[in-house]
């Protein structure tokens, strides 16, 4: 269990964290891309000539992942995406240009605003239709 | 002389995958926002099979549609899969699990993008 002794240690104030964070919102976001092309695969079926495209059996089968808490959880979801974006954009950033890593601490706080305004707004953009139906 | 050049290029050095991975995340910053915008913009899109067979059907826009989600596709899978086989390998594993795991990792991403293509491309 050495690797618990360092992350309660030394390693607690520096970026360790945030190097955790990315690996494992990166492999959440890859699972997740596996069961997205997974229950996408209904799509496939034919569209039938004599039955209206509103009762093609991909809408049955998606339609309780199209509401409810199952919104909430892609919302937060989005969180997922949004720290391995922004933090993925800052990696580069202070890898590429020169002489921002003197910023760093700009370039934190500078993504940790975007990202709030970025998810609030995406939560606006899921939830607002069920809010106002509900 | 062999080494010389092994020491003095890129190739072999790992520097490729790690070039790939990060030209493929700037573009999926902005592919899987722009994604997330498209899917919640009106309730329906992306939720029901009229609105899917609209969009990729659609007479303008449908190749665009396509194509976006042939690249978000791709790179996705790629920097997933090259993402994870970073990960494993800082675990420095026995070779035999680092051969057991690729080969899950490289027969998964196949067996997936080929899944994926067809299904954007059944429209």
């Amino acid at each position: 269990m050495s690797w618990v002794k360092i992350y309660a240690t030394y390693h607690r104030f520096s970026g360790s964290w945030a190097f955790l964070g990315h690996r494992l919102s990166g492999l959440a976001l890859t699972g997740y891309l596996f069961l997205h092309i997974w229950t996408l695969k209904g799509l496939q079926e034919k569209v039938d000539p004599n039955i209206p495209l509103e009762q093609h059996p991909w809408t049955e089968y998606v339609r309780p992942y199209a509401s409810g808490v199952w919104l909430v959880l892609e919302w937060v979801l989005f969180s997922a995406v949004l720290f391995h974006a922004l933090n993925g954009v800052r990696i580069a950033l202070v890898d590429m240009v020169a002489h921002s890593s003197r910023y760093q601490k700009q370039l934190f706080w500078g993504s940790v605003v975007l990202g709030t305004v970025l998810f609030v707004g995406m939560g606006w953009l899921i939830l607002r239709h069920a809010m106002a139906g509900a | 002389m062999a080494r010389t050049r092994a020491f003095h290029t890129s190739r072999g050095s790992g520097t490729t995958g790690w070039l790939l991975q990060r030209v493929s995340g700037l573009v999926l910053v902005v592919l899987v926002i722009l994604h997330y915008f498209l899917m919640h913009v009106d309730p329906d899109r992306g939720h029901t099979f009229k609105s899917v067979y609209e969009a990729f059907t659609h007479p303008v826009w449908g190749p665009w549609f396509k194509t976006l989600d042939l690249t978000m596709l791709a790179l996705g899978l790629w920097h997933g899969l090259n993402g994870t086989w970073n990960v494993i390998r800082d675990f420095k594993l026995p070779p035999i699990w680092h051969v057991v795991l690729l080969g899950v990792l490289v027969i998964g991403g196949v067996a997936f993008g080929v899944l994926g293509v067809a299904t954007i491309m059944a429209f």
